[in-house]
């Protein structure tokens, strides 16, 4: 099911198919974190960049 | 003071954030897990064991964080639930678990926050998943049970979708607006990272 799910996902487009890597979420939050007090970001989304086509 | 954090992306980051150089305080239901977490996270990591459904459990658990920390900074919550079932099999035992987790948690933790927050002019960042915004909402309730090839994501959406803006009327309403509290969401996209089982 969970197959089946992931497959809908990705046809549909609510998910890219590609994985973040998990230093950069934690760049991301970290940034968030660190921001301060005087910044206000009500959203922010953290989505992998498209796969990069390898040169043949 | 990451709450939810034995699996997935409540481990991943406090992990992360401790390698960065911040004191960070583990909080999670699992205790093997939650101790392996920790270990990873480095030798001044806090683990607490915390159950976010349970009001006697969550509050004393974020006290002592923040206790063990000198105070609290910015809380993450990020404990959340998806179990996989058919809609038509999703009893309302299976919604209340995951509301309770995935919402109700999120507004036990910032409750129990609010007050050391006040003390740090820190702020609440709650995880999210990318299905609170990409497929179903509070605000279509009918798209979510017209979901049916995908019942388990219309769920975790639609509990998403309420993490997203509950717990930010919460912290209003509880801080009134001062002391610098602010909200933050993350979320979308996927993580290599063992998933949660729920």
């Amino acid at each position: 099911m969970a197959e089946e799910l992931g497959l809908i996902s990705v046809s549909r487009g609510y998910v890219s198919g590609s994985l973040i890597a998990v230093s950069e979420l934690t760049s991301a939050v970290d940034a968030v974190l660190r921001a301060g007090t005087s910044l206000c970001m009500p959203s922010v989304i953290v989505t992998p960049r498209p796969a990069v086509k390898e040169r043949t | 003071m990451v709450v939810g954090e034995s699996s997935g992306l409540g481990r991943c980051i406090p992990v992360g954030l401790a390698r960065r150089g911040a004191d960070v305080a583990l909080l999670a239901r699992r205790r093997e897990r939650l101790a392996v977490a920790a270990r990873e996270a480095g030798p001044w990591a806090l683990a607490i064991e915390c159950d976010v459904t349970d009001e006697s459990s969550s509050r004393p658990a974020i006290d002592a964080a923040a206790s063990g920390l000198g105070g609290i900074d910015a809380p993450l919550s990020a404990p959340a639930i998806g179990p996989l079932a058919h809609l038509i099999d999703a009893d309302a035992e299976t919604w209340r678990r995951v509301f309770d987790t995935n919402v109700t948690g999120a507004t036990r933790i910032t409750a129990a926050a609010v007050p050391h927050l006040a003390a740090t002019s820190g702020f609440v960042a709650y995880s999210s998943s990318v299905s609170a915004s990409r497929t179903a909402s509070l605000a279509r309730p009918r798209r979510v049970l017209c979901q049916q090839g995908c019942p388990g994501q219309a769920r975790r959406g639609l509990a998403s979708g309420a993490a997203r803006h509950r717990p930010y009327e919460v912290l209003v309403d509880s801080a009134g607006g001062e002391g610098g509290s602010r909200t933050e969401f993350t979320g979308g996209g996927t993580v290599r990272w063992p998933r949660s089982s729920g």
